[in-house]
């Protein structure tokens, strides 16, 4: 086993002839679009949508350009449209009508109250808690609204920047802050006891 | 809370990666061949064509460049030395113009993918064997 060699490494080798290169970046990604494409739609479809998308991108490889966009900012948004169209083809919820250019600039402009509360206070250690069990996740998650969705699991499960999934998401830096912060809101509503 | 929420995420991913990742990889070998192949008969095909089309052709250039009177031009040029360059000028013009131009155009043409076809013909094998028959040459 040599060193680890990083994805644009791993690209370059692809390009120049060594067609195995391309095995390893699979397995590198398999899992965390696995996991991001079953957390926003469901565990059935996401091992073929993640076939979709290697595939997608297997296509396109040699169009990447690494100083653009880096390859996990660029697969992850391969991953988004994929979800996108399969979405569309299963006449469910469509990611891009939930999140028009109004709805950003409104969450851009808007001054809440909530947009000053420290995120310490969102979620106390007592929601978090009841969040420790994987079933209570699923189930909470399935309940936010796709865009908040996908913010979360970005954040927390692929452990992305701001900036990196407003790359993927195509939105701004602030957009994508905001929608954090909503999205802990909601999520503290959701596990919170009804009164 | 970052963390703690991380850690949440974190503990309730699903694991499915090794087969998945295999899958993926198996369908993309499959699906790479068959282009491949599917290139190899078509330029195997378009190469044979155009060589097989190469000996008409080569027949008509040579029935255009004896009737346009090009041998007698040329002939005229390397048995004269002295009356080629008294009217070298007028001897190259009549030269040029003696040229059937559609001809080797059209001749050039069929060469040019016929060695197009050899070169990606080989190009394919090559890769071929080096690629699915030989065993993994990275290591990470």
């Amino acid at each position: 086993m040599g060193e680890e060699k990083s994805d644009n490494e791993i690209i370059e080798l692809y390009k120049n002839g060594e067609r195995e290169a391309l095995k390893y970046l699979i397995e590198r990604y398999a899992s965390p679009l696995f996991n991001f494409v079953a957390r926003l739609t469901n565990r059935n479809d996401a091992g073929d949508i993640v076939q979709e998308v290697f595939i997608k991108a297997w296509k396109n490889i040699k169009k990447f350009d690494s100083k653009k966009a880096s390859f996990k900012t660029w697969i992850f948004t391969i991953t988004r449209n994929t979800i996108t169209d399969f979405s569309r083809r299963k006449k469910s919820i469509l990611f891009s009508d939930l999140t028009s250019a109004r709805q950003d600039l409104a969450e851009n402009s808007e001054d809440s109250f909530e947009e000053n509360i420290e995120s310490e206070d969102l979620l106390p250690d007592e929601a978090l808690q009841k969040l420790e069990d994987i079933e209570t996740l699923n189930k909470t998650l399935e309940k936010l609204r796709p865009e908040y969705r996908e913010v979360l699991v970005l954040y927390y499960q692929e452990e992305m920047t701001f900036e990196e999934i407003g790359e993927i998401l195509s939105k701004p830096t602030n957009t994508v802050k905001s929608q954090h912060r909503r999205a802990i809101i909601e999520l503290r509503k959701l596990i919170s006891p009804s009164p | 809370m970052q963390d703690k929420l991380t850690k949440v995420f974190q503990k309730a991913k699903y694991n499915e990666s090794s087969i998945l990742a295999e899958n993926v990889w198996n369908t993309i070998v499959a699906r790479e061949k068959r282009n491949t192949q599917t290139k190899f008969w078509a330029f195997f095909s378009l190469g044979a064509t155009s060589l097989a089309g190469l000996v008409p052709v080569f027949k008509v250039l040579s029935n255009d460049l004896s009737q346009s009177g090009f041998y007698e031009y040329s002939s005229l040029i390397f048995s004269d030395t002295g009356l080629m360059l008294s009217y070298w000028k007028e001897l190259s013009f009549s030269l040029a113009e003696s040229l059937p131009i559609m001809s080797i155009v059209f001749t050039l043409s069929l060469l040019f993918i016929v060695f197009l076809s050899i070169k990606y013909v080989l190009k394919q094998i090559i890769n071929n064997q080096l690629t699915f028959s030989g065993p993994a040459v990275l290591s990470f």
